[in-house]
């Protein structure tokens, strides 16, 4: 599709044609945060601390016919644009439809233009920069922003709104190609490849660090588990659970799977290295980094993975 | 919004409660809507402001008015469900599952071994096997419970007898009435010779476990032993999480799986 050019005094007349409630990213030293426009907002940088997927579904909410708004959020980075899909798959496919995820919500994306010291996603293979699963992306260069059109949402936005856009020049879509490989370049480290036999004693150590707080899983874009609590009339209420809870497998009688804390642990990494590919099709990790600042314990998720993953552990330097 | 809302129970009355032992009743519920499953799935049986727990019917999918419900008092939610009496309202939300492949049986000699309430889908399969009892080479029903007195459905064991299932019970601890046999549920093995083609297993946990190794041990193949596999569960259409068994969902890839399915899977039996 044809890629446009917006300039950057032009961004807040495209976000303010938005319908509905609008949430942008704004700066705050060295991080990011939600906030509801109009406001001051940034769109470089990396991901915000916490994840948007909360935009899509709530942490707490009763599971009844309600009025929705609109709703509409932009600077959505990639890693977290792979878990809004990853959570429509889990959410809206199969043979039950949660009717309460929304999958309604207009989406603009933007690249990444630093990174996080946390970020690994090219250590898994991805790329900092939203490829699909957006209705719009931005892309810095000089002067603007490169706009890519991803839906057909997207599509009217842009048409009912022309006065905005110029067309992009093939300069402007090298400048931009030029940055996007920058950005790459930043993340150093090996390359992490999970095998499907995982050897606990790698990271025995750092297990034994885990106070099973759910911090790292609360905090995960595309970690989903949850619990109904039955209410009066047949309503339910859904919370946000998880699976580093010592209760959360057992069963009446007392059996547990997974009673143990390195159990749990490990669960955690097969859920979205061995499990999810194989029942949802996609890694249920992409690489945000935030249950790394997020770890009561201090355990820095990415260099478990380091630990785990094949081939040599004095390379992973 | 109009919308299908999956976490919406259907409302139900219990209409007869009946006493299987001290622990265990079977409660016998009217739905406002049909609801028409499949031997082997289960439901969500919602009581308001208590909670939710999964059983399967154990009525014949063959009766659609009314659907009974054998449960054990375990829990929170359970002992709820043992105070109802006639005339409460309650939800279902179902069904749920994959029922058993009753295809994959015909022609051949099913094994169905049960423990204690384990009892309850598999008195579903065995009035659904019953009632098209000629495309089975034969029936036969091995069942253990702790005394005679935890045995569930007492009286209905001759009917199914009748209809010509081979029928072989044991019990842990016998008391002065007791003329079957006393020991574990494999203890049966002995006094059956089988085709070793299809075995369903459904009990505690320990029995599962013995039974499935018993099976394997005689001679049955991994992937003609179907056993139900119990996990903690809440939303019970694979969305939550809780009932995860390696890559599976229990809520949705089964209740039921084949032994050969599972058996590479770390701590099925826990
Ligand atoms: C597919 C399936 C079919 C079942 N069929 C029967 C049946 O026909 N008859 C019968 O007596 N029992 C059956 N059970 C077991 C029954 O669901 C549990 O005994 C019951 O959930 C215990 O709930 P509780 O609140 O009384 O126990 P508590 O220990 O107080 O449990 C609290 C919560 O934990 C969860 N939970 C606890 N134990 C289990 C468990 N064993 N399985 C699933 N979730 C659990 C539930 O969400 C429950 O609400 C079945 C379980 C499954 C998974
Ligand atoms: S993990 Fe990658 S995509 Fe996510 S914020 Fe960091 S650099 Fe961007
Ligand atoms: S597991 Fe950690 S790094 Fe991976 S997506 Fe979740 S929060 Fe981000
Ligand atoms: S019970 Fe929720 S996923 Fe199975």
């Amino acid at each position: 599709m044809e890629t446009k050019f917006i300039s950057k005094d032009k961004i807040t007349g495209l976000i303010s044609s938005l319908e509905g409630e609008i949430f942008v990213p704004q700066k705050r030293e060295n991080s990011f945060h939600w906030q509801k426009y109009p406001c001051a907002f940034s769109l470089e940088g990396f991901r915000t601390s916490l994840p948007p997927k909360f935009f899509f579904y709530s942490p707490q909410e009763k599971l009844i016919e309600k009025n929705i708004i609109k709703r509409a959020v932009v600077g959505i980075k990639a890693c977290d644009l792979r878990g809004i899909l990853f959570l429509r798959k889990v959410f809206k496919e199969g043979d039950f439809t949660d009717p309460f995820f929304r999958d309604d919500v207009f989406i603009i994306s933007s690249d990444c233009t630093y990174i996080h010291e946390n970020c690994f996603c090219t250590l898994l293979g991805d790329n900092p920069y939203p490829e699909k699963g957006f209705d719009l992306n931005l892309s810095e260069v000089e002067g603007g922003f490169l706009v890519e059109i991803g839906s057909r949402k997207g599509k009217i936005l842009v048409e009912k709104k022309q006065g905005l856009f110029s067309p992009a020049s093939p300069e402007q879509i090298e400048e931009s190609r030029k940055r996007r490989e920058e950005v790459k370049n930043q993340i150093k480290g090996k390359k992490i490849e999970i095998e499907k036999n995982i050897e606990p004693e790698k990271i025995a150590d750092e297990i034994k660090k885990c106070v099973s707080c759910s911090a790292c899983t609360n905090i995960c874009p595309s970690c989903f588990c949850f619990l109904l609590d039955e209410q009066s009339n047949f309503e339910k209420v859904r919370f946000l659970d998880s699976c580093q809870y010592c209760g959360y497998a057992r069963v009446a009688g007392g059996a547990n799977p997974r009673k143990e804390l390195d159990k749990r642990f490990i669960y955690r990494i097969k859920c979205k290295f061995e499990y999810s590919p194989e029942r949802f099709g996609l890694r249920g990790c992409f690489a945000c980094g935030r249950c790394i600042s997020a770890c009561f314990g201090g355990i820095n998720f990415k260099d478990v993975l380091l630990k785990l993953g094949k081939g040599c552990r004095m390379c992973n330097v | 919004m109009p919308l299908t809302n999956p976490y919406k129970p259907i409302i139900a009355k219990v209409t007869r409660v009946v006493d299987e032992t001290p622990s265990i009743k079977t409660f016998t519920l009217v739905p406002e809507e049909k609801i028409e499953f499949k031997t082997g799935q289960f439901v969500q049986f919602t009581v308001p402001e208590v909670g939710e727990a999964p059983f399967t019917p154990s009525s014949s999918p063959f009766v659609k008015e009314e659907m009974d419900i054998t449960i054990m008092k375990a829990g929170r939610v359970t002992e709820a469900i043992h105070c109802l009496k006639e005339g409460d309202i309650v939800g279902i939300r179902g069904p749920l599952g994959k029922g058993y492949p009753l295809e994959e049986f015909y022609g051949k000699e099913v094994l169905v071994l049960g423990g204690g309430v384990g009892m309850a889908p598999l008195r579903s399969l065995l009035l659904t096997l019953i009632a098209q009892k000629t495309k089975f080479k034969r029936i036969v029903l091995l069942y253990g419970a702790r005394t005679p007195e935890d045995i569930v459905y007492k009286d209905q064991f001759a009917a199914w007898e009748q209809e010509g299932v081979k029928i072989h019970r044991s019990v842990d601890k016998g008391d002065g009435t007791w003329k079957e046999r006393v020991g574990v549920v494999t203890v049966l093995f002995d006094e059956v010779k089988l085709d070793n083609e299809i075995a369903i297993v459904c009990g505690p946990p320990i029995m599962m476990k013995f039974g499935t190794f018993k099976l394997l041990e005689i001679g049955y193949k991994p992937e003609n032993i179907y056993l139900s596999m119990e996990k903690n569960m809440s939303c019970g259409i694979g969305k939550c999480g809780h009932c995860a068994l390696g890559p599976y969902f229990v809520c949705k890839d089964g209740p039921v799986f084949k032994y050969s399915e599972i058996k590479n899977i770390e701590d099925i039996w826990d």
